[in-house]
């Protein structure tokens, strides 16, 4: 059985204290700490491999590239892909969206086009498409949630009797936790005629991906939230889809050859990676996968979904929260609102207490307007918390809600 | 030593008595549920100070040379500033808010209660009051 006791001692930022208390960090839906073997791979890239990749015909770039390429294998084997070649690295998931969009906005989508996507987006997938509409003359159209926080499948069989071109989807809500059924609308989307267009950010830590079982055509996630540095995220395309997206970033190492007035781009995936990679996010990329897999991702799986359970019960336990949805399946974040109390100060206030949560609209604005809400707090727990901490979250939120001024009523 | 400085001390004296930065914090929230609320009518686009990551209003008056204001936010914490500010200065001369030195967040651990874009919002609502009183 594996001692996630002694897993979390992997983690020095978990040993902090904040306002002279222990840090509770329950934030791990926005950003997840680092492990050793991560810290110690980024440091020893600048320390022994710093040089750029792909150019020198030197032994340190040779090296250095060598480790790149050995991570966008790694990549491709974790997600399921076919080849390394359909794995590109970008600065996180926002940017992956953008690029597929942009891309498709100058080749795949025409004018009175459909483009769906969901209520439950993060921005990152919302927006992207909502501007790849406005260049293409797309119309977006987006599935409406049911009133237990899950996507609506009737409303989603009359979004896709429209045969819009692309689906774009998120794996699971970032506010309401909710499991999509992603290979099932995957399904259906692909007999209307659709690309699928996966946001996998929020997946990625609460259970496998398999591209080749999901079947979708594209899918990208962020390395922050899942152990690996900022700034650091993938792209995944069927090889034969990438082949006829546009490049929508021009610069050095994406071009095969270039004369005074025009150029020619190069192979995939290369054609999509402008400029320099950030080198040393890809190699702690790799290492958090390599991390993840030493515990087993089964075990890291099965933690997050006990913990997530726990926090549930504490925040059931309490009448004077409003829990966001009952989603069939739940992971990674559960939100709520304590009556009575705006959200913002319901943070600031755990956070005086040494617990770390988020407040806001999560960059799901129309998802908290559809539930009639400007904000709400979430608490997102990983496998490296523990039940005492989920404990002292329950004390900290009795004693915020005791504070004299807030009416429950 | 002016009303508003006088006000001020005392409530400095009311915050340095209290614990660490949560109790604080459950201060303001205290206070905040003393502002009298502002009418919807009054939570106009003109009245929202610009720069605020929370949404605030104020309704600021000029009566016979005494400036008068009322104030809400959607958050707790920025309606007790508001309590606070309100104090002080609702009711005293225009000059006397215009030139007021105010020391209270730099003299309590107020401010440390908000994170940075929200002590930004605090310091636009202090210089959107002082403005209206200097202009009036």
């Amino acid at each position: 059985m594996t001692d996630f006791g002694r897993i979390r001692g992997d983690f020095p930022l978990l040993s902090r204290r904040v306002h002279g208390r222990p840090l509770i960090y329950l934030d791990n839906a926005a950003t997840t700490q680092l492990p050793e073997p991560v810290l110690r791979a980024v440091e020893e890239q600048y320390r022994q491999w710093q040089a750029n990749i792909h150019r020198g015909v030197h032994w340190l770039s040779e090296q250095s590239t060598a480790r790149v390429e050995s991570v966008r294998r790694t990549v491709a084997d974790f997600l399921g892909a076919a080849e390394s070649a359909e794995i590109i690295f970008t600065s996180g998931a926002t940017e992956s969206v953008n690029l597929v969009a942009r891309a498709a906005s100058e080749s795949l989508l025409r004018e009175g086009d459909t483009v769906a996507a969901t209520v439950m987006e993060h921005h990152s997938n919302l927006i992207p498409w909502q501007e790849a509409c406005r260049r293409s003359g797309a119309r977006l159209r987006l599935i409406p949630l049911t009133p237990c926080g899950e996507l609506d499948m009737e409303a989603a069989e009359r979004v896709f009797s429209e045969r819009p071109k692309l689906l774009a989807v998120t794996a699971v809500s970032n506010v309401l936790g909710t499991v999509n059924p992603i290979a099932r609308l995957t399904k259906a989307a692909h007999d209307a005629g659709a690309l699928v267009f996966v946001d996998a950010a929020q997946q990625m830590r609460h259970g496998r991906v398999d591209v080749r079982k999901w079947d979708c055509d594209f899918l990208c996630f962020s390395g922050h939230k899942m152990l690996a540095p900022t700034g650091i995220g993938v792209l995944y395309g069927k090889r034969e889809l990438l082949e006829r997206l546009p490049p929508v970033a021009f610069g050095g190492g994406m071009v095969e050859e270039v004369t005074e007035y025009r150029a020619d781009w190069d192979v995939l995936p290369f054609r999509f990676e402008a400029g320099t990679r950030n080198i040393a996010g890809i190699i702690g990329l790799g290492a958090a996968i390599g991390y993840i897999r030493s515990i087993g991702g089964e075990a890291v799986y099965g933690r997050e979904a006990e913990l997530l359970r726990q926090t549930e019960a504490v925040l059931r336990e309490r009448p004077y929260l409003k829990i966001l949805g009952t989603p069939g399946e739940r992971a990674g974040a559960v939100t709520f609102n304590i009556r009575g109390l705006p959200a913002y100060d319901a943070a600031r206030l755990l956070d005086q207490l040494g617990v770390a949560v988020r407040s806001g609209h999560h960059c799901a604005q129309p998802l908290l307007r559809a539930l009639g809400l400007e904000s709400a707090v979430r608490v997102s727990p990983a496998f490296y918390n523990t039940e005492e901490e989920l404990c002292t979250l329950g004390a900290a939120l009795d004693r915020v809600a005791a504070l004299p001024g807030i009416r429950h009523g | 030593m002016d009303e508003i400085e006088s006000v001020q001390r005392e409530l400095i004296g009311e915050f340095q008595g209290l614990g660490d930065s949560f109790e604080q914090y459950a201060y303001l929230i205290e206070l905040a549920a003393l502002l009298p609320q502002l009418p919807p009518e009054k939570k106009t686009a003109e009245r929202v100070v610009k720069g605020c990551q929370s949404h605030v209003w104020l309704d600021m008056r000029a009566e016979n040379g005494v400036f008068r204001f009322d104030g809400d936010s959607d958050t707790f914490i920025i309606k007790g500033v508001l309590y606070l500010l309100r104090r002080m200065f609702d009711g005293q001369p225009l000059a006397d808010v215009a030139a007021a030195k105010l020391t209270l967040f730099e003299e309590t651990e107020i401010m440390e209660t908000f994170e940075t874009d929200r002590q930004k919002g605090i310091g636009y609502v202090v210089q959107t009051l002082q403005r209206f009183a200097a202009e009036h």
